[in-house]
């Protein structure tokens, strides 16, 4: 059981899945924390009826905004020493989430970074992977790095590294934003495989796929700030 | 006749505010003193607004009031677009601020 390894969940209108998704979880991680980001449906109600710690967003602002938001909680937590971010729709698997808590813990690297591109490939759909390569492309080029996968929700985070990345992007483009600051600020990263199940709700609730042209556009404005 | 004195007085008002107004925007406020004086002089005579356009290499005077226009609408939507990045970046930072803030007190209260 991992009592000072915070799990940090982005949560909007995911009713149909949340529950399983954190019972999953707390099985194995003691600290839970779920940013409901303004959703409109029954969310809110099945957090206060499970044991995790909710900040609520009064509107709904993005997952760049709830991501941040935890990020803040989680610094000013005692007993945390790092953050493993989990997606809310059930497509990370709890034993990648315990393989980078239990990494996170011991490796010199700042952050871990989750990658599907390492291992399972295959199970990215095929349009998914050709977009999302496009972006790993431009992200490489624009900020220096050298990852195969810039938009994987699950990363591990140590505490002591939140205070050093700043996220100012409320929405998806919040990943490159990341990325941009592990670059600048001279971050040390490393990469492990995650085994992502895209499943049909996870693939109607996550991100679509015109929304690489507005991640790349984000990643442009997130390389323009100081 | 009516029409000149209806544009005159509106330029004169736009003058004065551009004059008076505490604008944040140094170019903002020149942009529409300039503007203004531009506009009463085209009213009260072409020649003069075909003057400032020989002047400035713009051959007509009509053709000066058009860029200007064209540049106004620019600037404006611009400026726009940018206080409305400023007002979410406000409206985000309040919302995360009240997020934590009302998790932090029924923390306190449980412990209480």
């Amino acid at each position: 059981m991992f009592d000072n390894v915070y799990i940090l969940i982005p949560v909007f209108n995911e009713e149909k899945k949340i529950k399983s998704v954190i019972s999953e979880l707390s099985s194995s991680f003691k600290n839970i924390v779920a940013v409901n980001d303004g959703s409109t449906d029954s969310t809110q109600e099945i957090l206060e009826s499970l044991d995790v710690v909710i900040l609520r967003h009064s509107i709904n602002l993005g997952a760049g905004a709830a991501i941040s938001t935890g990020f803040k909680f989680i610094q000013s937590s005692q007993n945390a020493h790092a953050v493993v971010t989990f997606d809310a729709d059930g497509q990370h698997s709890v034993e990648d989430a315990k393989a980078f808590a239990r990494e996170i813990l011991v490796c010199k690297e700042e952050i871990i970074f989750g990658s599907r591109f390492i291992k399972n490939k295959s199970n990215i759909p095929i349009i998914k992977r050709i977009v999302l390569s496009v972006v790993v492309f431009f992200t490489n080029i624009l900020s220096k790095v050298n990852l195969s996968d810039a938009h994987n929700g699950l990363k591990a985070i140590k505490k002591t590294t939140l205070k050093k990345i700043n996220i100012d992007i409320d929405q998806y483009g919040y990943e490159s934003q990341i990325i941009n600051e592990v670059s600048k600020k001279g971050i040390t990263y490393k990469e492990m495989p995650t085994n992502t199940i895209y499943t049909e709700y996870s693939k109607n609730k996550g991100q679509k796929l015109n929304n690489g042209l507005i991640i790349l556009e984000d990643l442009f404005k997130s390389r323009g700030k100081k | 006749m009516i029409f000149k004195i209806i544009f005159i007085s509106i330029f004169s008002l736009s003058l004065i505010w551009g004059l008076v107004r505490p604008f944040s925007s140094f170019s903002g406020r020149w942009f529409l003193r300039i503007f203004s004086v531009v506009g009463i002089l085209s009213i009260l005579g072409v020649e003069y607004t075909q003057r400032i356009a020989e002047f400035v290499g713009i051959g007509r005077g009509a053709d000066l009031f058009l860029y200007l226009s064209l540049v106004t609408i620019f600037l404006f939507i611009a400026f726009t677009v940018n206080r409305f990045d400023a007002l979410n970046k406000k409206i985000s930072t309040l919302v995360k601020e009240l997020a934590i803030l009302s998790e932090s007190s029924s923390l306190k209260d449980e412990e209480k």
